[in-house]
């Protein structure tokens, strides 16, 4: 694993800002255009996928991911229970637009962090090497 | 009229990935058939799935397919040519030598991934430093074959040479301990 | 080689068929449902994607389940995986 190719390495650090800032418009947008929570966080996820293309050898911190991850899925639950399920909505549009991009962004960090967990879990942890 | 293109070509590209002979190969063509399906959905008018599709059809699961593969088995092996000055490009493109086919042939028959690397080094630079599972040695119709004793897919490989034999090529087979070489 | 051809004009066949089956099918649903969404989803959710409206508003469960369902198999993952030395 450790001779990797040196063009793909330079090519795919050079483009990875790029794929990250791509990644949080396509979430932050995702009430406006299309796009969202889940596309967005499989696109964060792919640049930890691209991560491991550039140096194979290190390895994540899977656990905090795994709490972050709990602790997103928690947010999530909580969320919409305390403002849409709620008897009375308010009819100010901030406040929608505030729910909108808050729930985008906590599902496409779950989804990013979820999708990572399993790629590397996968990568590090199965079969021989 | 568009999208009926894209969706027979669809069914084109899976017919292709079903039937590669190499499983890295058809993976690629998996990736290519997402692409065109995440195409499709753009021109259904679903910008979202599409999305969702490119994604995660042709990054993420192309890369984890491929590590898989890798994971799985990979045999690699080199090919060195004594006389390669005399070779050009288009030998190695369009007839490649008749040894390579026939090893590569059997290595798929047994569900493994060959990768072949050709080279232009000496074969015995090739024998001290590469980390490699066998090492082809042609020097006109002389082949030697090296590898390790103690691989059961070489002595897998020795038998069939034997039992089909290659009227035009003399083969032979050199083995070294484990601890000899890395 | 031969059965390869004959499975291939098969497959060809039957999505040919298939396109011509669909051919003057519109791709549009029409129910109440979907007019309702389509006409009101900007007063009620002030979002301007519909996709964005329904799954976050209409059909909020099936994020929450959707999620749920993605972290009941990363721990799956975890679980079944070959080497478990750490983390434990």
């Amino acid at each position: 694993m450790n001779n990797n190719s040196e063009i793909i390495a330079r090519m795919t650090g050079l483009i990875y800002p790029l794929i990250i800032m791509f990644g949080f418009y396509v979430i932050l947008n995702g009430h406006s255009s299309p796009g969202g929570g889940f596309q967005g966080g499989a696109i964060l996820a792919s640049v930890f996928i691209s991560r491991y293309l550039v140096s194979p050898d290190k390895n994540l911190k899977i656990k905090s991911l795994r709490v972050a991850e709990k602790v997103l899925f928690f947010c999530i639950v909580m969320v919409p229970t305390l403002f849409l399920f709620s008897s009375e909505q308010s009819r100010i549009e901030i406040v929608h637009l505030t729910y909108l991009i808050l729930m985008n962004l906590l599902i496409g960090l779950k989804v990013a962090s979820g999708l990572t967990i399993i790629f590397f879990r996968f990568v590090f942890y199965e079969g021989g090497k | 009229m568009t999208e009926k293109i894209f969706l027979i070509l669809m069914v084109v590209l899976a017919f292709i990935a079903l039937n590669t002979q190499k499983l890295r190969r058809s993976v690629i063509y998996l990736g290519i058939f997402s692409l065109v399906s995440s195409f499709v959905y753009l021109l259904y008018g679903a910008p979202d799935v599409a999305i969702a599709e490119a994604v995660i059809g042709s990054a993420i699961s192309t890369v984890l397919y491929l590590v898989a593969l890798k994971k799985y088995r990979v045999f690699t092996i080199y090919y060195t040519n004594a006389n390669y000055n005399q070779i050009r490009d288009g030998y190695i493109i369009r007839g490649r030598a008749q040894i390579l086919r026939e090893v590569e042939s059997f290595f798929v028959r047994k569900e493994m991934e060959p990768q072949i690397i050709y080279t232009t080094e000496d074969y015995k630079k090739v024998l001290a430093e590469e980390n490699f599972d066998l090492l082809i040695h042609q020097d006109y119709d002389q082949v030697r074959l090296y590898g390790n004793a103690e691989d059961y897919q070489l002595d897998a490989l020795e038998a069939h040479m034997c039992e089909n034999p290659n009227e035009l090529l003399k083969t032979e087979f050199i083995k070294f301990e484990a601890g000899d070489k890395n | 080689m031969k059965r390869r051809a004959i499975v291939f004009t098969v497959c060809m066949l039957v999505a040919l068929s298939v396109i011509f089956i669909y051919n003057d099918t519109s791709h549009f649903a029409d129910s109440p449902a979907a007019k309702y969404y389509i006409e009101n989803f900007k007063k009620d959710t002030f979002a301007e994607n519909a996709v964005a409206a329904i799954y976050l508003n209409y059909r909020m469960f099936d994020s929450i389940f959707e999620t749920l369902i993605l972290l009941v198999s990363v721990t799956a993952v975890i679980n079944f995986s070959w080497r478990r030395d750490d983390e434990q």
